[in-house]
Formats: C-alpha cells, sequence, structure tokens
C-alpha cells in the first residue's frame, strides 16, 4: 500500500483513472541524488549548490541554441529533482521509497496538493 | 520621404535590446551597455514618461507633451490602459474604471472594450493595445534617440499576476510598435535583477528576498531566492487592479462629496472638473508622503466657484486603509504559498512609486520587525533596469558578464483542465518554475462517447466559469466503451517564455491533438494585429509631418528674424543700395506677416517662403552664417534637412 499522493509529472504517468499506482518507470533509471550528481547523503546545501549548477547550464535562457531542447528537458528533471530532494519532508518520502525499491524519476512535488477525486477525471465530453 | 532617406542611409549598427516597464502611469526604458545598465530620459529629460495618448486637431502626443495638455483636452486624452488591457469590457474592473475616466471607452467586437477619441476633427475608435503601442513606440523612439539606431527587440514588463490575456495583448501591442518582443517578464522579477545586482558585490551565501511592488495601477509580491547569479522565483501573488490610481480615486470621491456639501453641485458628470481635481488629489497625495497635512486649491473649479480644502496625512490613510489592508493580506499570501515564515526574509525591498507612501512602509515595517526596508534601488526606474539586464542576456548582448545569470520564474496563476460540471482540474498549479512539464490522466465520462474536447483555464476558482479561458481542442476517432474506460494522457508543456503547449494522447490508440495557448477569444487576429501596425505607420508618418510642418515654420520665423537684425546692422548694410536695402525691409517685413496668417500649412509653403527671403537677403546673409553651412545655396532646403535626429536648426552661429 503506497501512501503517496499521486504526482502529475511528465516521463511515466503515475495517475490512472482505476486506482493511484506508481508505474515503474521504463528507461530512468537515474535517482534524484544521480541527476543533481551528488551522494545519498548530501547536506541540503550541496543540494541548492548542484542545483545551481546545472542550472547554469541546462537553463534554455542560457544553453545553446542548437541544444535547447535537450537542455530544457534536462533542466525540467533537475528542478524536480532539486524541489523534491530540498524540501525536508519531501525528501524523506522519496529515500523511503528508494529504500523500498520503489526507484522512479519523479516522485511527489511541492505541487501535489490534493488527490483528485477519479470520478472528478470525468472529462466534459461533447457528442458529435 | 523619410522611408526613401532612411534605405539610402547606410546600415546602421544594430542596437542593443532594451528593457521597458510598460506602467499603468508611467514607463520607463533602459538599455545594457558599456558593462552597466542605462536609464534612457526621454526628450524632455525625464527618465520616467507618462504612459498618456493625447488625441487633438493637429495631432497626436504622447507622453509628457500628453499629459501636459489633459487640463484643455480632457476627452481625448488616453490614460491607464494598462488598465485595460486583455480585459473585457464587461470586466467588472472596466466598468468601475470607466466612470473616473474623462475619456470614453465601448464595447467592442467580442466585448472588447475600445476607446473613442476625437482626431482631427474625426471619430476614431482605438483598441487598448494600439494605445499601449503607442507608449512603447514613444519608449522605442526614446531608446533610438538616445543609442542613435533603430531598436528592434525588447523585453516588456507585466505585472506578476497578470493573465495569459493580458501579457498576450501586451506582447500584441509590442508587435504594433514595431517591436520584437525577446519575453514578457514579471515586475517584481525584474525588479529582483535591480536588487540582486545592486546588491551582489556585498552578499554572499543564499537570500531570500521579498519584492513588494506597488506602483500606479498594479500591485505585486513576490519572493525570491538569490544566489550568485541564479534568481529563483519561489512564489507571487497580487491584484492587477491595486495602486496610486485607486488612492487618487478614493481622494477625488472624497472631494467630490465634500463639494457637493459645500456648494450642492455635483461635478461627477464634468471630466475637466474631475481631472483637475484628480491632478490636485495626486499632488497632495504626493506632498503627504514627507508633510502631514496639505492643501488643495483649484480656482474656478466649477461653474466658477474656487475650490480649497485640506487634507491630513491620517485622513489619506483612513481614506485607502482598504487598499492598504488587502496589500498586507497578499504579503502574508505569498508567504504562505511560498511555505516561508516570514522570519526567514533576508530583504524587503521598495518597488514603485506608491512604496513612498509612510503608512504603506509602516505596515510593511511592523509585518517584518527587525528588518531594514530595502530603498536603496530607485523604485521608478528598478523595473525597466531588470529588463534590460534581462534583455541583454536573452539578446547575447553582455554574455561574458551574464554568464551566471539565470532566472527561474513560475507561473502564478494554476492551469486546469474542465471537467463535466465546469470542475476544475488543476494539471499546473499556481507557483510552478517554468519551463515545466506536467501530465494527468483523464477519462471519458460517457458511455460510447467518441469525441472528447479539452478546454484549458487558468485561474485559482474550482469553476471554470470564474476562471480565464485559455483554449480548446477535440480528441476524435475514439472507439466506442463504457464512460470511464478509455484514458487519455494530457500534458502541459510550458517554455522559458511561458508559452503553454496543451496535448493529449489517447492511451490505447495513440490518437493525438495539441493546442498552443497563443490565442483566445478576446485576442487580436493576425490580421487585425497587421491593420494596427499599418495605422501606427501611419499616425507616425503624420506626426513627423507635422514636427516637419514646425520646423520648417520655426526655421523661416528664426531666419526672418534674424535677418531683421542684420538689415538694422550699419556696417552691413553700409555698401547696399537703398533701393536693395528696402527691398530687403519688405521682403522680412512680409515673411513675418505671412507667418502670422499660415501657422501650419505644408513643409513646401514654409520652404518657399525660406527660398525667396534667403534669394533676397543674399547680400546681406554674414560669412559666418553661410561657412556654418546651413543656409547656402547647395545646402538642403531648410525642413527637409537629413535624419529627424538631426533637426534642421538654424543656430544663430555668429
Amino acid at each position: 500500500s503506497i501512501a503517496l499522493k499521486p504526482r502529475r509529472r511528465s516521463g511515466a504517468l503515475r495517475i490512472t483513472a482505476r486506482a493511484a499506482v506508481y508505474a515503474p518507470t521504463q528507461t530512468q533509471v537515474e535517482t534524484f541524488y544521480d541527476m543533481l550528481g551528488i551522494s545519498e547523503t548530501g547536506s541540503i546545501s550541496d543540494i541548492k549548490k548542484a542545483y545551481k549548477q546545472l542550472a547554469r547550464k541546462y537553463h534554455p535562457d542560457v544553453s545553446p541554441a542548437d541544444r535547447t531542447e535537450e537542455y530544457t528537458k534536462r533542466f525540467i528533471e533537475v528542478q524536480e529533482a532539486y524541489e523534491t530532494l530540498s524540501d525536508p519532508q519531501t525528501r524523506a518520502l522519496y529515500d523511503m521509497n528508494l529504500g523500498r525499491g520503489l526507484h522512479f524519476a519523479f516522485s511527489t512535488g511541492r505541487r501535489n496538493e490534493r488527490m483528485d477525486d477519479v470520478e472528478e477525471w470525468k472529462l466534459r465530453w461533447q457528442s458529435q | 520621404m523619410a522611408e526613401k532617406r532612411k534605405r539610402e542611409a547606410p546600415a546602421p549598427a544594430p542596437a542593443p535590446a532594451v528593457g521597458i516597464d510598460l506602467g499603468t502611469t508611467y514607463s520607463c526604458v533602459g538599455v545594457w551597455q558599456h558593462g552597466r545598465v542605462e536609464i534612457i530620459a526621454n526628450d524632455q529629460g525625464n527618465r520616467t514618461t507618462p504612459s498618456f495618448v493625447a488625441f487633438t486637431n493637429t495631432g497626436r502626443f504622447i507622453g509628457d507633451a500628453a499629459k501636459n495638455q489633459v487640463d484643455m483636452n480632457p476627452t481625448n486624452t488616453v490614460f491607464g490602459a494598462k488598465r485595460l488591457i486583455g480585459r473585457k469590457y464587461i470586466d467588472p474592473s472596466v466598468q468601475s474604471d470607466i466612470k473616473h475616466w474623462p475619456f470614453k471607452v465601448i464595447p467592442g467586437l467580442g466585448n472588447k472594450p475600445m476607446i473613442v477619441v476625437t482626431y482631427k476633427g474625426e471619430e476614431k475608435l482605438f483598441a487598448t493595445e494600439e494605445i499601449s503601442a503607442m507608449v512603447l513606440a514613444k519608449m522605442k523612439e526614446t531608446a533610438e534617440a538616445y543609442l542613435g539606431s533603430t531598436v528592434k527587440d525588447a523585453v516588456v514588463t507585466v505585472p506578476a499576476y497578470f493573465n495569459d490575456s493580458q501579457r498576450q495583448a501586451t506582447k500584441d501591442a509590442g508587435v504594433i510598435a514595431g517591436l520584437n518582443v525577446l519575453r514578457i517578464i514579471n515586475e517584481p522579477t525584474a525588479a529582483s535583477i535591480a536588487y540582486g545586482l545592486d546588491t551582489k558585490s556585498e552578499s554572499t551565501g543564499e537570500k531570500n528576498v521579498f519584492i513588494f511592488d506597488l506602483g500606479g495601477g498594479t500591485f505585486d509580491v513576490s519572493i525570491l531566492t538569490i544566489e550568485e547569479g541564479i534568481f529563483e522565483v519561489k512564489a507571487t501573488a497580487g491584484d492587477t487592479h491595486l495602486g496610486g490610481e485607486d488612492f487618487d480615486n478614493t481622494m477625488v470621491n472624497h472631494f467630490v462629496q465634500e463639494f457637493r456639501r459645500k456648494n450642492n453641485m455635483d461635478i461627477s458628470g464634468n471630466p475637466r472638473a474631475l481631472w483637475r481635481l484628480k491632478t490636485a488629489c495626486e499632488r497632495a497625495k504626493r506632498i503627504l508622503s514627507f508633510s502631514t497635512k496639505t492643501e488643495i486649491e483649484i480656482d474656478s473649479l466649477f461653474q466658477g466657484i474656487d475650490f480649497y480644502s485640506t487634507i491630513s496625512r491620517a485622513k489619506f490613510e483612513e481614506l485607502n486603509k482598504d487598499f492598504f489592508t488587502k496589500c498586507m493580506e497578499l504579503v502574508q499570501k505569498c508567504l504562505n504559498d511560498a511555505k516561508m515564515d516570514k522570519s526567514s526574509i533576508n530583504d524587503v525591498v521598495l518597488v514603485g512609486g506608491s512604496t513612498r507612501i509612510p503608512k504603506v512602509q509602516q505596515l510593511l515595517q511592523d509585518f517584518f520587525p527587525g528588518k531594514d526596508l530595502c530603498k536603496s534601488i530607485n523604485p521608478d526606474e528598478a523595473v525597466a533596469y531588470g529588463a534590460a539586464v534581462q534583455a541583454a542576456v536573452l539578446s547575447g548582448g553582455g554574455q561574458e558578464k551574464f554568464q551566471d545569470f539565470v532566472l527561474v520564474d513560475i507561473t502564478p496563476l494554476s492551469l486546469s483542465i474542465e471537467l463535466v460540471g465546469e470542475v476544475a482540474s488543476v494539471v499546473v498549479p499556481k507557483n510552478t518554475s517554468i519551463p515545466t512539464k506536467l501530465g494527468k490522466v483523464f477519462v471519458t465520462s460517457k458511455d460510447n462517447q467518441t469525441v472528447v474536447r479539452f478546454t484549458v483555464f487558468e485561474g485559482e476558482s474550482a469553476s471554470t466559469k470564474d476562471n480565464n479561458l485559455l483554449g480548446s481542442f477535440n480528441l476524435s476517432g475514439i472507439p466506442p466503451a463504457p464512460k470511464g474506460v478509455e484514458m487519455f494522457d494530457v500534458y502541459f508543456d510550458i517554455d522559458a517564455n511561458g508559452i503553454l503547449n496543451v496535448s493529449a494522447v489517447h492511451k490505447t490508440t495513440g490518437q493525438k491533438n495539441h493546442i498552443i495557448i497563443t490565442n483566445d477569444r478576446g485576442r487580436l487576429s493576425k490580421e487585425e494585429i497587421e491593420k494596427m501596425v499599418l495605422a501606427a505607420e501611419k499616425y507616425k508618418f503624420e506626426e513627423e509631418m507635422y514636427k516637419k510642418k514646425v520646423e520648417a515654420k520655426n526655421a523661416l520665423e528664426i531666419f526672418a528674424y534674424r535677418m531683421k537684425i542684420t538689415i538694422m546692422n550699419e556696417k552691413i548694410t553700409a555698401k547696399l543700395p537703398p533701393a536693395d536695402k528696402k527691398k530687403i525691409e519688405n521682403a522680412i517685413e512680409l515673411a513675418i506677416q505671412w507667418l502670422d496668417g499660415h501657422q501650419l500649412v505644408e513643409v513646401d509653403e514654409f520652404e518657399d517662403q525660406m527660398e525667396e527671403l534667403k534669394r533676397i537677403c543674399k547680400p546681406i546673409i554674414p560669412k559666418s552664417y553661410k561657412g556654418a553651412g546651413v543656409i547656402n545655396d547647395d545646402a538642403l532646403p531648410l525642413g527637409r534637412s537629413s535624419s529627424s535626429r538631426a533637426a534642421p536648426k538654424i543656430e544663430i552661429v555668429d
């Protein structure tokens, strides 16, 4: 049983209409720590330092024009890693899941305020 | 003519990108040059330019010239366009603003507010974007006069709390003004750049900065973390309709009531009286920032009645206390959104003219005890300053300097997909860092549904009807199935420019569709923008023609009076036959008389007069005058001189 609220991140989507289960990601094997290039025991200041260095490299405003798309994608990942790990609460949850082998590239972010009721997801429909 | 000459001239070096703070009441332009930001003064020598556009029988005026003539021409002087831009006519804030404004606003196509003025004796309708474009064009010209080349690229600022329609409309205004808008950036973020660079040398480590930006028309608060050139916006809150104008208006209402009590007369239907009262109130408000009491004196305000009154700082504060309370509520809200305690804020930075109000400073000081309010940056110029820096970064203008500079901004409003029953399902919560990509899964709501409509909204309400519609698209060809079976991945992609791309994929069939949100119902179409660009060029041309006429007239006038003085000089006229002298005297007199009767005729006519007078006066034109190259036969005809910057001037060069 997963106590985590589902998140809404790119990569693998974790919310399905039936149940909130995390699907293991297929391609990403990198942990957030890998992304930031720090150890799992890294301090908050290590996390911030690593993020800032990577932001300077991958932010689309400063990345080489021919690699903007690739770098933007990386920036978004780094941003997610940074946001998760720089909040002690979300970092603890992430670490817990990592320890259980529930390893995914994206975790709960600070933005996940509530889980929408499944029924709510029903789209307004349009008859043809 | 002007166009032709421009093409003949060698192509000037491209001007650097500029930063423009397009304000509700004042605008400001800056440029990064020689390793620093230069805030550029306009032709009147002012570093901020009133966001005013006036239409008269003779022409159009923008900036100081427009603001200075409101008294005489209140119904044709437009200001506060920022309070209309991107809004619908029926918006309650638009309805309330219209009541305070002397110019007329009517509902146009798609419920867009349209401004009605009389220009050269004809009634004209302008979209808000066009008025803002005129102000932007003025700022562009100011920069061009300073830089000596054509400005193309600009970063334009908007309140952080502006919604997508307001941002897009501001961008359209830039296009109409002939600008390539590199990016629309948030005003408090821009101000934080000014602050960040200002304190760069002395700061070490990470700083949490609270930006309090209370301007003429809008209020924004933002919390940023700044360290070594990385600017991370953590949260932002605000009110796009709260500022100095509102404080003026409460004072105006107060005095309108006082006038009614004293004289049993209502001045609220008289635009000129209201404008004069508003001007007096604005002045009083400024005085009350350093004095505890001031007087209002307006001669013959209404039907010959003079109006004299006083207002204390305490009264001013009481009149506006609801606004001030609102400000402080938003300060708290922003801290809550950033999940920060106020004690973790290192610096509180004041931006915007209205932060000079002592009550505002006091409330902030009480809220952040023991913290100095940072006033080291200029509250009127900080936004343009930051925009100029961002313009340099984005255009690669100062690369070596900005190697370490990165700005990570956020989306101020939540973005959602509409569900059955007008429910907003948030995909991108407010205060999410951009660029970003977020996804969510949706299912069908009806049995055998083969078409699904994805409607995108922006705003904080749980009900879409209170949010701002951004756009919608359909996904069809879904195989019939019971409701809730068919699933769709919906992604919201936002780039660093804030451009939102929403895409949906049907999980089983892989059917795809997407929409790039750059358009909504209230926005100008490409054709409309093109039409407005042409109109703007026409107005500019007419304005240049008017300027040339004035210049040609002045040239003739100066020359005639100069000759009048010369002909009286006996040293020069000694060798002149009396008949010739008489002839010259007559010609000068005729020219002066002709000028009196021909205030603004065509440039050619002034030039013909000039040629004629020059021909007759030739024997007495001093050598030094000729030597100056202004008035010899080979010189260009006056008033048709080279560029607009080197305006034809006859200087007295003896």
